[in-house]
């Protein structure tokens, strides 16, 4: 009987399936999307408490905005962590397209939310306005920080999907190219090849450029709509040679 | 002086010249018919010209009952081709579909928007 039920665990039990990359994005987004609703909410009250302090300037009400403040400063940094996972985790999805600058933002990334996470250590321990003010100086400087290491890695994510594409156009055009329908059709394609390749290469260069221009002053100067107009026009580029392809694969068929 | 006859010009029939005039036939003057009655009339009118009206409809659809339901055309698992949605072969079809869909795939997370001032 034992025996019996045994061998029916070991033959029958299905192996615990695994999250995919997919699934783990979509989780650590949803779990962002939450936090962020808890800042809003936490925001939402510490507006009111301030206010009630400038009204009273009472020692209660003072001590019910440091105790909002603190509940607010906290949940945002839970909230910058959260997204800063996720952002980690979405960037496996095309490593394999530059797996060494990639990883380099993973660990910047992963740098950023250690050190939220240990200000979430101290913040509970405020008493006063002063140790508040001091703590909210020093994360201006850092966010400004942060933000750069976030924008970076989008731009690297936007990178990374785009030669993972060209990749996969290249490998649909070898296969074709081997087709015993086709006879040559694809010389002029891949006789072209080279310069289109160039042309998006040379887009993302000019992507991977402006996010890694230095940042002057102290507020952040947001780089991302110049990298959205290269990461579009490299866009252009592989519509325009997968059309070229899809064209040519319909005239040698028909 | 010469008696001139007298003539009664009302009196027809006393007429001394001894001719007889014909009287104009008197018109022959019809009862008016009272507003009720003509509004009852026409009631009436309406009233059957409905009932002849719902007789044919009825009649209509009794004749439309009889005739044999015919069988509606519904779908079968026999696809009809028409025309071809792409005219790329089949075989590379979904692999450039995969890339055509793949292409504007940029990670899809809003940036955080925050307030810097808070505690300062």
């Amino acid at each position: 009987m034992w025996l019996f039920f045994f061998l029916f665990f070991l033959f029958n039990s299905s192996p615990v399936k695994s999250q995919t990359q997919g699934e783990l994005f979509t989780q650590y987004r949803n779990d962002y999307l939450f936090l962020r609703d808890e800042y809003q909410k936490n925001y939402l009250d510490f507006l009111n408490k301030k206010n009630v302090y400038i009204q009273y300037r009472s020692i209660t009400s003072e001590q019910d905005m440091i105790e909002s403040t603190k509940a607010v400063l906290f949940s945002r940094n839970k909230m910058l962590k959260s997204f800063l996972m996720s952002l980690r985790v979405g960037l496996d999805k095309y490593k394999n397209s530059d797996p060494p600058k990639t990883e380099r933002y993973q660990i910047l990334l992963t740098k950023w939310e250690e050190w939220l996470d240990e200000q979430n250590l101290i913040i509970p321990n405020f008493t006063n306005s002063t140790d508040i003010k001091d703590w909210a100086t020093t994360f201006k400087s850092r966010y400004l920080e942060i933000q750069t290491a976030y924008y970076q890695a989008l731009t690297q994510a936007a990178i990374n999907l785009r030669l993972y594409n060209l990749n996969e156009i290249k490998v649909l055009a070898e296969t074709i190219k081997t087709d015993p329908k086709n006879d040559n059709f694809t010389e002029n394609w891949f006789a072209n090849f080279p310069v289109n390749s160039d042309l998006i290469n040379k887009s993302l260069e000019n992507a991977n450029t402006i996010a890694q221009k230095p940042q002057r002053g102290k507020s952040f100067n947001n780089f991302f709509p110049e990298v959205r107009v290269q990461t579009l026009k490299a866009d252009s580029y592989l519509k325009s040679i997968l059309s070229d392809l899809k064209a040519i694969t319909i005239k040698f068929y028909n | 002086m010469p008696e001139t006859p007298y003539q009664n010009i009302d009196i027809s029939q006393n007429n001394p010249l001894g001719f007889r005039e014909e009287m104009p036939p008197q018109p022959t003057t019809s009862k008016k018919l009272s507003p009720k009655i003509v509004f009852l009339i026409v009631m009436v009118i309406i009233i059957l010209l409905l009932f002849i009206v719902s007789l044919i409809v009825s009649s209509r659809r009794k004749n439309g009952n009889l005739i044999p339901p015919t069988a509606t055309p519904s779908p079968t698992e026999i696809v009809v081709p028409t025309v071809s949605k792409s005219l790329l072969p089949e075989i590379y079809r979904r692999k450039f579909e995969t890339i055509e869909n793949n292409l504007n795939q940029d990670l899809e997370i809003d940036t955080p928007v925050i307030d810097q001032e808070i505690g300062l």
